[in-house]
């Protein structure tokens, strides 16, 4: 018993000392989106390749998609363009872009430029979808299964490592 | 020396203050309100909820262009007579519990709430066995110092 007693403080330090540094271990970058397991929200916004196109959550319709939230002041958006690219070319999920407070002429002349992945680019100017959907950094991707349903969200830029290890899995 | 040396405290102290003077004015001229109370309300708010993008600043103290977004949000929020818990509930229907400065009482925050007092508890039932153990540990020497005493004095007479 007294052994016990002694040892005690040194086998709760180590548990201690363990568990914080798991916790270390834990990406705090990446949030636990809210929305997971919902449906997208609902919006009014125009279209970045036409403004008198008015969308809504209707005008995302083919599933499984996922959508993509950059813009031109986005250094990371620029390095994942070539893997969005990419994606679009070898799989057939479609890829909706939601320009995230930016100028319409100059997204325009990067796609123009760069390529376009997107089927459109929901032109959101003052970031209001941006806050419904809790982005707070581009870029940001979610994943909308095959029922419409958001299943996660990932905070910075696509590689091919993060695609199979996230998104893969919910697209069975 | 000692002079010099104060009044370089003193005027880096003083540039402090004018900046920071003049963030307030800036404050009262982005966010002006019709009432002392909104803004105070406005101001408590700021204070309460976490930027998510600079975690360890709340939205008050960040500038972050995501804290901005959201503090125009809530400065509409508080303009259009929404009471703070329904604030709170239009951000963590977004941003989660994280953005919450005070994390609710529910199963994934009990260890965050209870843990520093499990701790506590166990470090003072700790002092109180180490220390129930030394005097214990006393009184047993001592107990056989007396017997030996007593053993050598009865053997002298």
């Amino acid at each position: 018993m007294k052994k016990i007693i002694d040892i005690a403080p040194l086998v709760v330090f180590v548990l201690l000392v363990l568990a914080l540094f798991s916790f270390l271990q834990r990406d705090n970058n990446q949030l636990n989106s809210v929305l997971i397991d919902k449906n997208f929200p609902e919006f009014t916004l125009t279209q970045l390749e036409d403004e008198d196109i008015i969308l809504s959550r209707s005008d995302i319709s083919h599933f499984p998609a996922i959508v993509n939230v950059w813009a031109t002041w986005c250094i990371t958006c620029r390095v994942e363009h070539p893997f969005l690219l990419n994606l679009k070319k070898e799989s057939k999920i479609k890829i909706y872009g939601l320009n995230y407070k930016d100028d319409r002429q100059k997204a325009l002349s990067l796609l123009e430029r760069d390529g376009n992945p997107f089927e459109f680019s929901i032109y959101d100017k003052e970031g209001s979808l941006a806050i419904d959907l809790g982005v707070y950094g581009a870029p940001e991707t979610f994943l909308i299964n095959s029922d419409g349903i958001i299943k996660t969200r990932h905070v910075g830029a696509l590689t091919p490592e993060i695609w199979n290890k996230k998104f893969v899995i919910h697209l069975k | 020396m000692k002079s010099l040396f104060f009044s370089i405290i003193l005027a880096i102290s003083q540039v402090i203050w004018s900046v920071g003077i003049q963030n307030l004015d800036v404050q009262k001229e982005l966010y002006p309100f019709d009432t002392v109370e909104e803004e105070i309300r406005f101001n408590k708010l700021l204070d309460d909820y976490r930027c998510p993008k600079c975690q360890s600043s709340n939205l008050s103290g960040s500038n972050s262009p995501i804290a901005r977004d959201l503090k125009i949000e809530i400065y509409r929020l508080v303009k259009e007579g929404k009471k703070d818990y329904e604030i709170t509930e239009f951000l963590t229907q977004r941003y989660g519990d994280f953005i919450l400065y005070k994390p609710p009482f529910q199963p994934s925050t009990y260890l965050l709430w209870i843990g520093p007092f499990a701790l506590l508890l166990i470090a003072i039932l700790c002092v109180f066995l180490v220390k129930r153990s030394k005097q214990k540990k006393v009184s047993d020497t001592d107990l056989r110092a007396l017997k030996k005493k007593f053993q050598s004095e009865s053997e002298n007479r």
